[in-house]
């Protein structure tokens, strides 16, 4: 006998919650800021749900590859001279 | 890595001041006065950061978008409020220099946020989402043609959304420092970046990026 699914009568969703609320949790799941009923409800979920779990999983994912897709941390390189002469250059002759 | 700068945030008309910003005030008044070393203080203390941000968001033309950011900034001095820090109010304009910058080198194809939203029949997925490939990198550290690919499903993404990414998953700004910088709300500013990170999931399952020299 299969287990119940969505949309049977006696299905109880994992959590006590749905996929679309899970999902509503992501960002604040990330940022460690759910508070700690809906933390439990959304593990819980997790836990029995694969496709969430996948979901989790791609979430974290892209937020780590934009950060890493960025570059050095801002000012670790600095502005080499001839640009800040460059740049002091071009306000006097717009200043005539 | 969250980096608040919402501390810089300071009024100055009606309110007194922070130290940081008063300790500002008095190279605030030579700039406004015109003064040639002035410009070079700010030049010589902000230029570095400034780079780093425009190397990030438009690595191939970092220095032109500096140039054009100080442009700018030296244009719109007059006007400073004092509203915010110098170095805040800077690398806002470093941002959008960097960004219209982009903008004009490539037509993007901006896509349809709402299309790459999760799809849900009664509450409940239907199907386990494809995978975003999990980049087998060094230190962490993507190849350039990760980071390519990357920017590639960044740059579809509408306007309002991109910018939200940048600043905040890619400049490390904490959401109410973006809200001030785009002078929106914090929750809209978690909106957007809810949304753009569930478009980005589909986006990057689907890209080049499986094959940029990922597992």
């Amino acid at each position: 006998m299969s287990n119940p699914q969505p949309g049977d009568s006696d299905f109880v969703p994992p959590g006590g919650i749905t996929c679309e609320r899970c999902v509503e949790f992501l960002l604040d799941h990330s940022e460690g800021t759910l508070m700690p009923e809906e933390l439990r409800a959304f593990e819980e979920h997790i836990a029995a749900c694969p496709p969430c779990g996948a979901y989790l999983a791609n979430y974290t994912r892209v937020a780590r590859l934009a950060e890493a897709a960025g570059g050095p941390s801002p000012g670790s390189l600095p502005a080499p001279q001839r640009l800040i002469d460059a740049i002091l250059r071009a306000r006097r002759h717009s200043h005539g | 890595m969250e980096r608040s700068v919402g501390s810089e945030t300071h009024e100055i008309a009606g309110r007194t001041p922070s130290p940081e910003a008063a300790a500002e005030q008095p190279l605030v008044h030579r700039l406004k006065a015109g003064e040639d070393a002035a410009y070079a203080d700010l030049v010589a203390a902000h230029s570095g950061r400034m780079l780093a941000v425009a190397a990030r968001i438009c690595p191939e033309e970092a220095e032109d978008v500096l140039q054009e950011a100080f442009i700018s900034a030296f244009k719109a001095m007059p006007k400073f409020d004092g509203r915010s820090l110098l170095g805040t109010w800077l690398h806002r304009i470093t941002v959008n220099a960097a960004l219209m910058r982009r903008r004009s080198r490539s037509r993007r194809r901006e896509v349809d946020v709402e299309g790459l939203m999760p799809r849900f029949r009664g509450g409940f997925f239907e199907a386990t989402p494809e995978p975003v490939p999990e980049p087998v990198t060094a230190g962490g550290l993507l190849d350039i043609e990760q980071k390519k690919a990357v920017w590639a499903a960044i740059e579809r993404l509408p306007e309002d959304y991109r910018t939200v990414v940048v600043l905040r998953d890619m400049e490390g700004l904490s959401s109410s420092a973006v809200a001030a910088s785009l002078g929106v709300s914090d929750a809209l500013v978690r909106q957007r970046l809810h949304r753009a990170r569930l478009a980005l999931t589909k986006l990057l399952a689907a890209s080049e990026f499986a094959g940029a020299g990922a597992s």
